[in-house]
């Protein structure tokens, strides 16, 4: 406890202290990998000036964000200005903190559920079990990552809203043990409400309230009823502040039609681009499905194991999302400790973690040569755009992978010739 | 006398036409007036203005006379009537016109194409009207007025008024389109000039030979079409159609030599008795003190005056003078713009310099309008005067633009303090624009409409416009459609083949071959 108290402490006075850089911020809140047309200050401010001429904060195409929230921070500004950046601050905070303690009730289920099965286990696997030490140091790593991550740092000091989003998905994960669906509903809800994508984590609140609860409290259907309930409300409020369900929508078009090609660390922008305008539905359609579509397959195969679809899902959301930035890779990042029992299987994780290292530094460089210096073109940073995405498949795929192999390897043995044989054997992928 | 244009009818309806229309002329005779006049104004020493100015007034009895033209041009009334205008005022102009050097023009323009257009009040679907007039008037000036479209019009609120008299002058029925990057050529003069009774072959009009009117500095041609009241009861209306030319030639080559010049020195060509269906026509000169004017003209006030009526010949008016010229004294003028585009990178901006040499406060109406793919940022506003101090504006309305929609609308009412500058500059992030829709020569840049200031004036309004900015955007890679589609499709198989393994397969163990 401690230890959580000096990180955060830490890592609120690191915020405070870049706050007062203002070239700082100011130039970073205008990356296009960290300010999104979704999630930027500079457009919610217009949006404010905007809805002062007009009454309308999303008319024109400034401001793209939820009507709630735009409403929340406007009457925030209003009473301090030195206000929103506290609550920034905040979010990451109550997010770090929210991670922690989700990270070590996680890790105790998962530990409980390994000794409990302990006559099941192979024998000889206790060079990979999932250990105390674990247990003790893996949340305080999580929160520790969470809030010293260059990426949520930077997204705060921005004042980018997907700090928001972020800080929902976090009380939502730290909420799916609990047992309150109304409270873990009620997070994913207001993430949906404000980014649409977050949709599919339904499917992990209705497994965990399957896997998670008490007999007798185990309706998946509850958490579904719950999540509409707040949606609606969500709607409802929204409604009677704008007078119109147009403007509601709007900010949903706006993500699934996606008409602004601002560069951003994401695959849509220099497609749609380039794209020949013939093809544009069809391919509309292709890039929302990829970004929608595989919490079917993973919620099916990952059914047992309802936190780490949560894992690979927020990956997904992250990289497939329409405007995605670097605020949105956070939240699995701070959450892949949890699995770091089982990062002997991961495949190159040198090459892969390299490969977003490297992806992070050049995307500015290469926006630099491109818009400023006018020295390269826009190829150059969408090979940087499209070679981070891709670091994000290879991660998210190879961490279930391994997460699923060290699995396989506690229930059947780390020897794999099971028949007693001398013969080398290899774990394969088979159909 | 004919009243015939080609019509493109047969001959012999022609000859039947002449026949007919010039009876209805005769009797109509008294309905519709032209008149035509040339004003010539030294600008310091250096440059000479001269300002052409056709009326054709038309006093129909109850309706617009839907067969019958006589002086009015028919292409302009179908025009009108066809798309239920009110109001239209087209200007096109070559080169920027320097109030600082040269004062106030008779008519003011902008560089570029502009439209502006009342529509009748009434009018139903007048975005389709408006695109169909655009269209009309394209083909008749055979300009690109038909790029006129939503992404460059808008309907400000206060700075247009109508000119004449309408029904109802509420925004709704205005809209107003400009193309910055649109030349003025012969081949847009010559249609004008068509619409003229005699062409260019009588009056003022036969100096308008575009050869020497491509020579010039500044050249702008506009016309004008309204309605205007005979009495101040308004009790019956005329239509009036104004088309001018205004060009400015340079007249000194080099320092030491008389600036002396003539008409044919400078238009090629004297000038011609006046057109015969002409009501009025006539020259006013306005010489510097030291210039002698041959022939010698009647002085009416300051100003020299011909009737070209009484002409006989052709006349070459000669302008000599007595001693050399000092170096060239600019005008003050008493309120100047100046526009100027800031700005590195994706981050960008519009700052004018407004100047107010007038001995007491100016208050004038600011209208940008600025293009979608530049996204003005309204928080960025300022209006500072060169005391540091901000000006508060009087009254602001902005319209924010749609991503390929309708473009930035920022007017505003401000007051300029006397003898000061007022630095307003505006914030803009550059835009992104999908490959098919960025113009051929992407690279060169995308104009922005000038910034237009209006001036309440006793008689009608005064017009500053600032000066066309090109901006430069962000331009993909044109080639690269087919490597971009492959590439990222590459990726998306990589995430689908990735994920396709983990949910459809699982672990078994085999042996090592």
């Amino acid at each position: 406890m401690t230890n959580l108290f000096v990180i955060i402490s830490c890592g609120v006075l690191l915020r405070t202290w870049l706050l007062q850089l203002k070239d700082l911020t100011k130039w970073i809140s205008k990356r296009p990998e960290v300010s999104t047309p979704q999630t930027s200050w500079s457009r919610l401010v217009e949006g404010f000036v905007i809805s002062k001429q007009t009454g309308n904060v999303h008319s024109g195409d400034s401001y793209h964000g939820s009507t709630l929230l735009s409403a929340f921070l406007f009457h925030l500004q209003a009473l301090s200005p030195l206000l929103v950046p506290a609550v920034f601050i905040a979010c990451d905070v109550i997010a770090a903190i929210s991670l922690h303690n989700f990270a070590k009730k996680f890790l105790q289920k998962e530990l409980d559920d390994q000794n409990s099965h302990k006559s099941k286990l192979s024998k000889g696997v206790d060079s990979i079990l999932l250990k105390l030490h674990h247990l003790e140091n893996v949340p305080t790593l999580v929160a520790l990552i969470y809030l010293f991550n260059p990426f949520t740092i930077v997204t705060c000091i921005s004042q980018s809203s997907v700090a928001f989003n972020n800080l929902f998905l976090a009380l939502y994960v730290a909420h799916l043990m609990s047992g309150s669906s109304i409270a873990t509903t009620l997070f994913l809800a207001l993430s949906t409400y404000e980014t649409f994508y977050p949709v599919q984590l339904i499917i992990v609140a209705m497994l965990c309230q399957h896997k998670y609860q008490k007999e007798g409290n185990r309706n998946a259907a509850k958490p579904l009823f719950c999540f509409i309930f707040w949606l609606l409300i969500l709607f409802l409020v929204s409604y009677l502040r704008e007078g119109s369900l147009e403007s509601i929508f709007s900010h949903y078009k706006f993500i699934l039609t996606v008409p602004d090609q601002t560069p951003n660390i994401g695959i849509f922008w220099y497609f749609f681009t380039e794209i020949f305008n013939h093809f544009q539905t069809f391919f509309l359609f292709v890039f929302q499905i990829n970004a929608l579509f595989f919490f079917v397959p993973l919620s099916i195969k990952l059914r047992s194991h309802p936190i780490c679809l949560m894992f690979i899902l927020t990956c997904i959301i992250s990289t497939f999302k329409s405007y995605p930035c670097v605020g949105d890779a956070t939240l699995w990042i701070s959450m892949l400790p949890l699995w770091s029992h089982t990062f002997k299987y991961q495949r190159q994780p040198l090459i892969v973690t390299v490969m977003l290292l490297t992806t992070t530094i050049l995307c500015p460089v290469m926006w630099h040569m491109w818009i400023v210096a006018h020295s390269a073109n826009a190829n150059f940073y969408f090979a940087a755009s499209l070679a981070y995405t891709t670091s994000h498949i290879f991660i998210m795929t190879n961490t279930v992978m391994a997460y699923l192999k060290w699995h396989y390897h506690i229930r059947k043995g780390v020897r794999l010739n099971l028949d007693g044989s001398t013969e080398k054997a290899v774990l394969r992928l088979m159909n | 006398y004919t009243t015939l244009r080609p019509t493109g009818q047969p001959m012999h309806f022609n000859v039947l036409l002449f026949v007919v229309v010039s009876t209805v002329s005769a009797s109509t005779s008294n309905n519709d007036s032209f008149h035509e006049s040339l004003n010539i104004r030294v600008l310091g020493n250096e440059q000479v203005y001269s300002f052409f100015n056709f009326t054709t007034n038309w006093d129909f009895e109850n309706e617009f006379n839907k067969t019958h033209y006589n002086l009015f041009p028919r292409s302009i009334g179908q025009i009108v009537q066809k798309y239920e205008i009110a109001e239209l005022h087209f200007t096109m102009t070559q080169g920027l016109w320097r109030y600082q050097l040269w004062g106030f023009p008779d008519a003011s323009a902008p560089t570029g194409a502009q439209v502006w257009v009342w529509f009748k009040k009434g009018t139903r679907n007048i975005d389709d009207k408006w695109k169909g007039f655009t269209n009309a008037l394209s083909g008749t000036f055979c300009a690109s007025l038909n790029l006129i479209n939503h992404e460059v019009t808008v309907s400000p609120k206060v700075s247009f008024r109508p000119t004449g008299v309408v029904e109802s002058a509420d925004n709704s029925l205005l809209r107003h389109g400009g193309l910055s990057r649109e030349n003025l050529c012969t081949e847009n003069l010559t249609p004008w000039m068509k619409l003229l009774p005699c062409g260019s072959k009588h009056g003022p009009s036969s100096l308008l030979n575009p050869s020497s009117l491509q020579h010039s500095r500044y050249l702008s041609i506009g016309l004008h079409y309204n309605s205007l009241c005979h009495d101040v009861a308004c009790s019956s209306t005329y239509v009036q159609l104004q088309q001018h030319v205004s060009v400015v030639h340079d007249i000194r080559t080099t320092l030491d030599q008389y600036p002396n010049f003539s008409l044919a020195s400078i238009f090629d060509r004297p000038l011609h008795p006046s057109c015969p269906l002409a009501t009025t026509s006539h020259t006013h000169i306005a010489p510097p003190l030291d210039v002698d004017i041959t022939p010698t003209m009647e002085t009416r006030g300051q100003l020299k005056y011909l009737d070209l009526r009484n002409l006989n010949s052709p006349t070459n008016i000669k302008f000599t003078w007595r001693r050399l010229p000092r170096s060239p004294t600019p005008e003050t003028m008493g309120i100047g713009s100046h526009c100027y585009i800031t700005g590195l990178g994706q981050d960008g901006g519009i700052t004018c310099l407004l100047t107010n040499n007038e001995h007491y406060n100016v208050s004038i109406i600011f209208l940008q309008v600025i293009p979608w793919y530049l996204r003005a940022q309204i928080h960025t506003l300022t209006v500072k005067t060169n005391t540091g101090s901000d000006i508060e504006p009087t009254w602001l309305s902005f319209t924010p633009a749609h991503i390929r929609g309708s473009p930035h609308n920022l007017e505003m009412v401000l007051s300029l303090p006397r003898e000061s500058r007022v630095t307003l500059s505006l914030g803009f992030d550059r835009g992104f624009m999908t490959w098919v829709t960025h113009p051929p020569d992407a690279n060169h840049g995308f104009y922005i409409q000038p910034s237009m200031i209006t001036i309440p004036a006793p008689h009608g309004v005064v017009r500053v416009y600032g000066e066309a900015l090109l901006v430069n955007i962000p331009v993909p890679d044109f080639s690269m459609p087919y490597n971009v589609i492959c590439l990222v499709c590459t990726v998306l198989a990589i995430a689908f083949g990735s994920l396709h393994n983990l949910s459809t397969r699982k672990f078994e163990v085999v042996p090592k071959s």
